[in-house]
């Protein structure tokens, strides 16, 4: 099967796709978990569904964002853009779909007036970091700390 | 998002309230239990929302490239006179739905499922009080041939049975139908709103915004619990079945035999889940 960026269809996140979603995360990480996908998909339907774009071929989903405009987080007065979670059907790879999703969720936030846009990477995550900074991303000058309180992990 | 909140006059306002305490009794849990089921979301606001930043410029139809009205009289009369059919039968079904939704309210299994319920209605209440401020901000009386008092207290009078639309008159059997309404009525609400946000009348579009984001969550408060229901059914879920109890039938009726053996206070067909 081939397509091209200009065969994918770009629009909002809706109800109807969490079966998709948990599929789509089940691939890329080998555990099903429909639960986890219920819940971040409602909390984003409430908040701003029209920032969480989900790219489309051929009435498929083949791939999401999710992102969020907040502002006040961390100290940081000003109007930001997170971008929580986001995949792509790895059959569907290498079709610049990730970019396509990233631009519509970039065009959303200038719409709404962010300043900047942030996400968190896994250091060990390189083919992530990569990708966000093909699409723009730089080191920013906030670090991310954690403690560990509970017995496991 | 870029929000105006505004609170309609004190005697709306309180007809508003007064119609909750009558017909919607068990809004007074949300506050209680927002912390519990939606942790990360701002708390529910009894006010009408507006948009701001929604352009100016008709984006469809005849007029597309004019100016936007933002008064009935800029409207001329017959395009007036359907606008307020449209925002009183809008008004109408926000209403219409709590009062079916709140007889049923009661009988959901899960706590999860209530309160989401809860939400989905205490925003139509929201929407209805969205109708509400656009009907009495500005005057109406050319086309309505009623004072903004009269066309509220009419909405506010009506119950299931006497609604504008039809499906928003009809009793609910079972939490089930909180549940299948949310996903399928609540989807025809969305489009209907989504046609309305390119509305020529300004106040009216930039009220569709707010509207859809909360109505993304009743469809989700509907598509949800059907999705676990199914699931369980397959799982061989005792308690849950999708096949009818009587005689095999299209899959549109199966959620309908459900109903009918739930009304009827027995088990549906236990022990035969069909693989979906």
């Amino acid at each position: 099967m081939t397509s091209t960026a200009s065969d994918i269809r770009i629009r909002p996140l809706s109800e109807l796709d969490i079966s998709r979603i948990v599929s789509i995360d089940e691939r890329l990480t080998g555990v099903y978990r429909p639960e986890v996908w219920e819940r971040r998909v409602g909390y984003y339907l409430r908040r701003d569904p029209e920032s969480c774009p989900v790219a489309e071929f051929e009435d498929k989903l083949v791939g999401f964002m999710f992102s969020d405009v907040r502002g006040g987080e961390f100290g940081l007065e000003e109007t930001t853009g997170w971008i929580e979670r986001f995949g792509v059907d790895p059959d569907y790879q290498g079709r610049s779909i990730g970019r396509r999703l990233f631009e519509a969720v970039k065009t959303h936030m200038v719409q709404n007036e962010v300043i900047t846009i942030r996400t968190l990477v896994d250091k060990n995550d390189s083919d992530l970091a990569a990708f966000l900074r093909a699409v723009g991303f730089d080191n920013a000058s906030l670090q991310a700390l954690e403690l560990r309180v509970g017995a496991t992990a | 998002m870029n929000v105006e909140q505004t609170t309609l006059p004190k005697k709306f306002h309180s007809a508003v309230v007064h119609w909750q305490r009558h017909n919607f009794p068990d809004y007074g849990l949300l506050p209680e239990n927002w912390q519990t089921y939606f942790p990360n979301d701002p708390e529910f606001c009894l006010c009408a929302k507006m948009e701001i930043g929604m352009g100016d410029t008709i984006e469809v139809g005849d007029k597309k490239g004019e100016r936007r009205m933002t008064k009935p009289s800029e409207m001329g009369e017959e395009p007036a006179r359907h606008l307020l059919a449209i925002i009183r039968a809008q008004a109408s079904t926000e209403f219409g739905s709590i009062q079916q939704h709140e007889g049923t309210l009661a009988r959901a299994q899960d706590d999860e499922d209530r309160f989401w319920v809860l939400r989905v209605m205490a925003e139509e209440l929201r929407h209805g009080y969205q109708m509400f401020h656009l009907l009495v901000s500005q005057d109406w009386s050319q086309v309505s041939g009623q004072k903004a008092e009269e066309m509220v207290e009419e909405i506010l009078s009506m119950q299931t049975g006497s609604h504008v639309l039809d499906a928003f008159n009809l009793e609910y059997d079972s939490f089930v139908d909180n549940v299948v309404f949310a996903a399928v009525i609540d989807r025809v609400g969305k489009y209907q709103l989504s046609m309305q946000k390119v509305c020529a009348y300004k106040p009216f579009a930039q009220s569709m915004p707010p509207m859809l984001r909360e109505e993304a969550f009743h469809l989700a408060a509907g598509v949800i619990p059907l999705r676990r229901w199914v699931q369980r059914a397959a799982e061989g879920n005792e308690l849950i079945s999708t096949r009818p109890s009587s005689a095999p039938s299209t899959s549109g009726s199966r959620v309908v035999s459900r109903c009918s053996a739930m009304r009827r206070g027995a088990t549906p067909t236990s022990g035969s889940a069909s693989r979906t």
